[in-house]
């Protein structure tokens, strides 16, 4: 076994940091028994140093240490620049509430009483493993929706944006009463994750209409319209495999039906009014939103005036009306994002002459003509 | 807390055979392993505190205090550890006179688990 990796099926690397061998020799037995990769450290400076090399995702230490203590050890670990979250367990024969805060104000996880109890240790490094398991699924669906965009060569940082207006709006349903059943901070925090997937089925789109600089002729335009099923088809069965992720509905969802329209005529399906789901309906306006302010090889950016009065001229046709109402009082919000993110991205595509706006050639949404 | 006489006069034992061979999750191997570093290391702490006591150094007594106590609550010698706890509170509190006094207390208890664990007796 490469005690290296991190991420071999068997387990995570776990450092034990301890003066005492005894607690070493029977932490190290049962965690190898439970199937992790273990290495130790008898001090904090030791630790440091070996985390260079291991790469540990959990590290169970003692406090009271020479050299360095625990806690010294635990604000170093935070303190480093690091791309991988370190889940931190204190185990200690310290069960003073002072210790214990001390312990967690450090950036403790997790505070254990010496000597540690078999099974709750298993447990508790369970809940570790958990949060290291979300740490690494947040990263992957962005990276995955990353793979997908970066297809398109001119959407700069569209899924970034696309996530903030999405939360910025998600929250400010939070306050109606219309929405305080659905909309928690649950579901904010979840169509932020899970909304720069809406595109993710462009990956199936062949580049001859995916790059294609100019208007799509209807075949095309079908062709195109088919990356909200190749999507849903993705996730589907990702959905199918793995039915305890729930946040996989929520992507479902939105990656098929964002480009449904309020008034029936958006596509696949043509669902009309709250047949579309909540969460595809804040994405479809956070897409067109950005699908507007953007500059394309074919067309300038709109002003921000220009295309919240395109949305509230849309308001009941394309949007939910509520929606729309709602993206009025964040409109602001939504200006302050697109200038913090507004990253324009090189144009690789042949300039075509300035002309006017084409259903088919926003990223997103069937839209209606200017 | 304690509701007949017998368990009133019921001292614990100076080695948890049992106890420590449940801790080592009824690894027979594990546990003798475990009980010769700890016949190893006992003697060696035991004569670093007396020079840390010695030299009135009492952070490093109450340090050491503190880790045997840790070991013997892993291998539950339970008196021991409650003598190691002492050692512990008394140099914590600056309370010099109390230290010798629990510093004998311990250096009995120390003796006692060696021998029990010199004894060879199978941990089981």
């Amino acid at each position: 076994m490469n005690a290296s990796d991190s991420t071999n099926a068997n387990g995570l690397n776990v450092l034990i940091v301890d003066d005492d061998p005894i607690a070493i020799e029977m932490l190290d037995c049962f965690l190898q028994e439970a199937g992790y990769n273990v290495e130790h450290a008898a001090n904090g400076k030791q630790a440091l140093e070996k985390i260079r090399t291991f790469s540990p995702r959990i590290i169970i230490s003692d406090v009271e240490m020479p050299e360095m203590n625990g806690i010294e050890l635990c604000r170093a670990v935070r303190e480093r620049q690091s791309t991988q979250y370190i889940y931190f367990i204190l185990l200690t024969s310290h069960s003073d509430l002072k210790s214990v805060l001390s312990g967690l104000d450090s950036g403790s996880d997790d505070y254990l009483s010496k000597p540690f109890h078999h099974e709750e240790l298993r447990l508790r490094l369970e809940g570790g493993r958990r949060l290291l398991m979300l740490e690494g699924r947040d990263m992957m669906i962005f990276s995955l929706a990353k793979l997908a965009e970066s297809r398109d060569n001119d959407t700069g940082t569209h899924l970034e944006r696309i996530r903030e207006y999405s939360k910025v709006l998600a929250t400010e349903l939070m306050n109606w009463p219309k929405f305080e059943c659905v909309v928690d901070a649950q579901f904010v925090e979840l169509i932020y994750l899970t909304s720069p997937l809406h595109d993710i089925g462009k990956v199936g789109i062949p580049d001859s209409v995916l790059l294609k600089p100019g208007k799509l002729t209807s075949e095309e335009f079908e062709i195109m319209k088919r990356h909200t099923l190749i999507g849903g088809e993705t996730l589907f069965a990702s959905a199918t495999a793995y039915p305890e992720t729930g946040f996989i509905k929520m992507a479902l969802d939105i990656t098929m039906k964002h480009h449904e329209r309020w008034d029936g005529t958006g596509y696949p399906f043509q669902l009309q009014g709250e047949q579309i789901p909540l969460c595809a309906r804040i994405v479809s306006i956070a897409d067109v939103y950005d699908a507007l302010t953007t500059k394309r090889a074919y067309k300038d950016a709109y002003t921000h005036e220009d295309a919240v009065r395109i949305i509230y001229d849309s308001r009941g046709t394309h949007f939910d009306p509520d929606l729309v109402d709602a993206f009025a009082i964040v409109e602001e919000q939504m200006r302050a994002i697109r200038a913090r993110l507004d990253v324009t991205p090189p144009v690789v595509a042949p300039i075509k002459p300035k002309r006017k706006l084409l259903e088919t050639e926003l990223t997103a949404p069937v839209f209606t003509p200017l | 807390m304690p509701t007949t006489d017998t368990e009133i006069h019921t001292l614990p034992p100076i080695l948890d055979r049992v106890g420590f061979l449940s801790r080592c999750m009824g690894n027979q191997a594990l546990a003798t392993k475990l009980a010769g570093v700890f016949l190893g290391t006992l003697p060696k702490e035991q004569q670093a505190l007396e020079l840390a006591i010695e030299t009135i150094d009492l952070d490093e007594v109450r340090r050491i205090a503190h880790r045997v106590r840790g070991t013997a609550k892993n291998i539950c010698a339970v008196p021991l550890a409650e003598a190691a706890f002492l050692v512990e509170h008394a140099a914590e509190q600056r309370d010099v006179a109390s230290l010798y006094a629990h510093l004998e207390t311990l250096k009995t208890q120390v003796e006692a688990i060696l021998d029990e664990l010199a004894s060879g007796a199978k941990i089981s």
